[in-house]
């Protein structure tokens, strides 16, 4: 029940957003673009796991509620400041349903050239303001989300592997790409 | 029916060209650039199957110069679909590339490459699912063999994908704007052509005749600052979310540079090890392949022109100094510029076809950039090494004007093959490869003082190293010689003909006796400053028009071939010297002025003139001393 999941998440974050205020149906229905029948569903199954409380056609999260809808928001504002709005709602559900973790432990990002050898992570942050070295980049692999290997460190450049192949990038731009660590079992593949 | 072939760099288009079309492949220099377009034809039943070749993208974004070419040729939109060469291997990245045909409503299938290789790294892609997603035909093929009926079956369900963007709302609005606003009809969709304004803006506006919506761009500044990279991003993140859709990983792979690669990055001594190798075999190669064609080419083509001649001075003997002239221009054109630049073309296509090009550039990056150039400026700087007229127009490739400017003018020092001819085949040969060593060495030095100069005067700037280092492949043969034809088709055509005017030309000075005028007053030059006998300025001076007869024509002045015996090995390396460290001829002039407009080519093309000389003179006088 895929979609189920991806609703409860979502109504979990509307929910958080609205900072402690009562949500009706409707309104989680309008926001979702799903039918009041299946809000109803989700908001049930959010009700049997102990997240929500169900009063009076209002709902609102619970203690236990409110710690996982920290989760999900942070997670997202994270995904949105990286790819925009409307990409990071297909994204946090189904590409990166294995990162979750991963953005989870990630407190913060950090520069490419500030990762060990050898070292596995994701980028989140393209600072390139240059049109022509961004599209280059992300055309190399690149793009946000994309996982890295960094294969060698010198002082003039960067070995990195990325979606199996091998890119040089200048040193300077170690500066400009931001990632966070990800880890194997968290990952379940490498770069 | 016509079909442009779209992918990333080394996909396999070519070879899938190649392969389809056999030998009847037609090469054009797209207008404007060097970049090469091929296109070829088969027929398939009483259908005619065209494709065009177009150079590897990264992303239908242009940003250079290889880009920009694909991108135009897209917008162009000169043909009936486009085929999307895809590689397996690095699906994600590639998928960028179909998600802008999707966008920009162009009719295009999908042919996957390097699928087999994916299996075996235990990839599991479903391609049916992409199929379904995208909405267009997805084939797996074999660029190594001729799959007609495959192809035949997928072309006919090509179409326009509907798969479509949703990007940041701000930028939704804005694409409705344009939408509504823009005055077009035709064949890509609107909103596609919208994206792309908000996109890059320039290139496709001059191309389909649009209004620019700078004014939209700057009124939404200040919550969008930066459309482009959005843009940019969010279409990226459709790509990694559709191959995290279709892609299933098995295996972990061992991340590991190979010994190769370990050894030429591991440190900036194997990376010099490795650049000075390719160098040297550049070098050797030149020596030994391109003396050997020399010598056989030339003692046949002495022998005709000999009982030519005989036969001919017996009728008249203006007609023998003429024929036996163009013959001579020929022969130099065929036994000397020809093998050298073959030999050239032919290395450096082999090191691009089996990715060691890329580790070139990588190994020579840290040596550029302390030359104040960009590393990419490696592939021009060696393109210099074959023509410089090509070589300038190459240029094109860094991004960077002033970058462009500062390659250029080093091309005075850096010697095309037919400055290599003259210092093969005279200086090597004559004088012995003792000093063919020292007057490279001496060019060397000359190109890292020069290029010294130039990035104090000229710029400092660069943009920083992004190269990929494509996994090794064995290069196909064919494929491999047809590209190094491609690369030497204009030399040859372009050089051998004008060779064969400029003997005609030097004939007639010669058989008029004109040549005495221009020798006396050059004096100056060549005997007191270069310490070289007068009639040397002949071959120096008429150099610039054609220095392929250089050779020749210092046979002429010398009165012999064997310039051992009139003129001393030290003279030769000093001749060798002159002639080559200058703008090398009119037709480089030209390309000069075209690329750099007509100032600054005199500007170049004369104190390169008087800095060769300068220092040939001073290094003739430092070695006197010695
Ligand atoms: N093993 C293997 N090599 C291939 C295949 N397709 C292309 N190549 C090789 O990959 C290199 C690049 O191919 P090319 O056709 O020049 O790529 P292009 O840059 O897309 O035109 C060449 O050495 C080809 O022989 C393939 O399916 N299998
Ligand atoms: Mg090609």
């Amino acid at each position: 029940m895929e979609w189920l999941k991806v609703l409860k998440e979502d109504i979990l974050r509307f929910l958080k957003e609205k900072e402690g205020n009562k949500s009706s149906l409707e309104e989680i229905a309008i926001e979702s673009k799903v039918a009041k029948e299946d809000v109803i569903e989700a908001v049930r199954s959010l009700e049997k796991d102990n997240f929500v409380n169900f009063e009076k056609q209002e709902v609102s999260l619970t203690e236990d509620g409110k710690k996982e809808a920290e989760g999900i928001y942070e997670k997202h504002n994270l995904v949105e400041s990286v790819y925009g709005h409307q990409i990071a709602h297909a994204l946090e559900h189904y590409a990166m349903k294995d990162m979750k973790k991963a953005f989870e432990s990630a407190s913060s990002p950090k520069k490419l050239k500030d990762f060990k050898e050898q070292q596995i992570g994701f980028v989140v942050r393209l600072s390139i303001d240059n049109p022509m070295v961004l599209s280059r980049i992300i055309g190399l692999g690149f793009a946000p989300g994309s996982y890295f290997k960094i294969v060698k460190k010198r002082d003039d450049f960067l070995v990195i592997e990325s979606h199996g192949r091998l890119v040089v990038l200048g040193r300077e731009i170690g500066d400009d790409i931001e990632g966070v660590e990800a880890f194997e079992d968290a990952s379940g593949r490498t770069a | 029916m016509r079909m442009l072939l779209v992918g990333q760099p080394n996909v396999g288009k070519s070879l899938f060209l190649n392969t389809l079309t056999g030998a009847k492949v037609i090469v054009s220099n797209y207008p404007g650039t060097t970049v090469d377009v091929t296109e070829g034809r088969t027929k398939v039943g009483d259908e005619s199957w065209e494709f065009v070749d177009t150079p590897g993208i990264y992303s239908l974004t242009p940003s250079s110069e290889e880009e920009k070419v694909t991108y135009r040729i897209v917008l162009e939109g000169n043909y009936d679909f486009v085929i999307h060469i895809l590689d397996a291997l690095a699906l994600e990245r590639n998928l960028i590339i179909s998600l802008q045909l999707a966008e920009l409503g162009v009719p295009f299938m999908i042919a996957v490459n390097f699928y087999e290789e994916a299996l075996k790294k235990g990839m599991k892609i479903d391609l049916r699912a992409l199929e379904e997603l995208l909405g267009v035909p997805v084939v797996v093929i074999n660029p190594f063999k001729k799959e007609i009926e495959k192809l035949k079956n997928a072309f006919k369900s090509v179409k326009k994908s509907n798969y479509s963007i949703q990007y940041d709302d701000h930028i939704e609005e804005m694409i409705e704007i344009i939408e509504r606003e823009i005055d077009y009809e035709g064949k890509f969709s609107k909103r596609g052509i919208a994206v792309k304004i908000l996109e890059e803006g320039d290139m496709v506006c001059r191309l389909l005749n649009l209004n620019k919506f700078e004014n939209l761009k700057e009124r939404y500044r200040g919550v969008h600052p930066n459309v482009t990279k959005d843009i940019v991003i969010t279409r990226a993140g459709y790509a990694f979310y559709i191959s995290q859709k279709i892609l299933t990983y098995k295996e972990e792979r061992a991340n590991k540079l190979n010994l190769l690669d370990n050894f030429i990055l591991n440190n900036p001594i194997g990376s010099a090890v490795f650049s000075l190798s390719v160098l040297s075999l550049i070098f050797l190669g030149l020596f030994y392949i391109g003396g050997w064609f020399q010598d056989a080419l030339g003692n046949l083509f002495e022998g005709y022109i000999e009982s030519l001649s005989a036969y001919l001075s017996a009728y008249h003997p203006l007609l023998d100094v003429l024929v036996t002239n163009a013959f001579i221009g020929l022969a130099a054109g065929i036994s000397i510029a020809v093998p050298y630049v073959g030999i050239f073309y032919i290395f450096l296509t082999f090191m691009e076809d089996t990715g060691l090009l890329s580790r070139f550039i990588i190994a020579l990056n840290g040596l550029m950039s302390r030359l104040n150039l960009p590393a990419k400026a490696i592939i021009p700087l060696m393109l210099g090494f074959g023509c410089s007229v090509p070589a300038i127009k190459s240029t094109r490739i860094l991004s960077n004007f002033k970058d462009r400017f500062k390659v250029a003018i080093l091309y005075s020092v850096v010697p095309c093959s037919s400055r290599n001819a003259i210092l093969f085949g005279v200086v090597g040969h004559y004088a012995g490869i003792g000093y063919l060593i020292l007057t490279y060495f001496t060019l060397l030095v000359v190109f890292i003082i020069t290029s010294k100069i130039l990035g104090i005067v000229v710029s400092k700037e660069r943009l920083p190293l992004v190269e990929e280092m494509p996994p090794y492949r064995m290069p196909v043969v064919r494929n491999l010689l047809v590209k190094a034809w491609v690369r030497m088709e204009d030399f040859v055509k372009v050089v051998i003909p004008l060779l064969v005017a400029g003997g005609i030309l030097y004939g007639m000075l010669d058989y008029y006796d004109l040549t005495a005028f221009i020798v006396k007053p050059f004096r100056f030059l060549t005997v007191s400053w270069l310490g070289l006998p007068a009639n040397t300025v002949i071959p120096l001076l008429y150099g610039f028009l054609q220095k392929d007869l250089v050779i020749a024509m210092l046979a002429n002045a010398m009165g012999t071939y064997d310039f051992g015996t009139v003129l001393s090995k030290f003279q030769i390396f000093t001749f060798g010297l002159a002639s080559s460290a200058q703008i090398p001829c009119i037709i480089a002039f030209g390309m000069f002025i075209k690329e750099f407009g007509f100032k600054r080519a005199l500007i170049v093309t004369f104190s390169a003139f008087i800095y060769g000389m300068l220092i040939a003179g001073l290094i003739y006088r430092l070695i006197a001393l010695i």
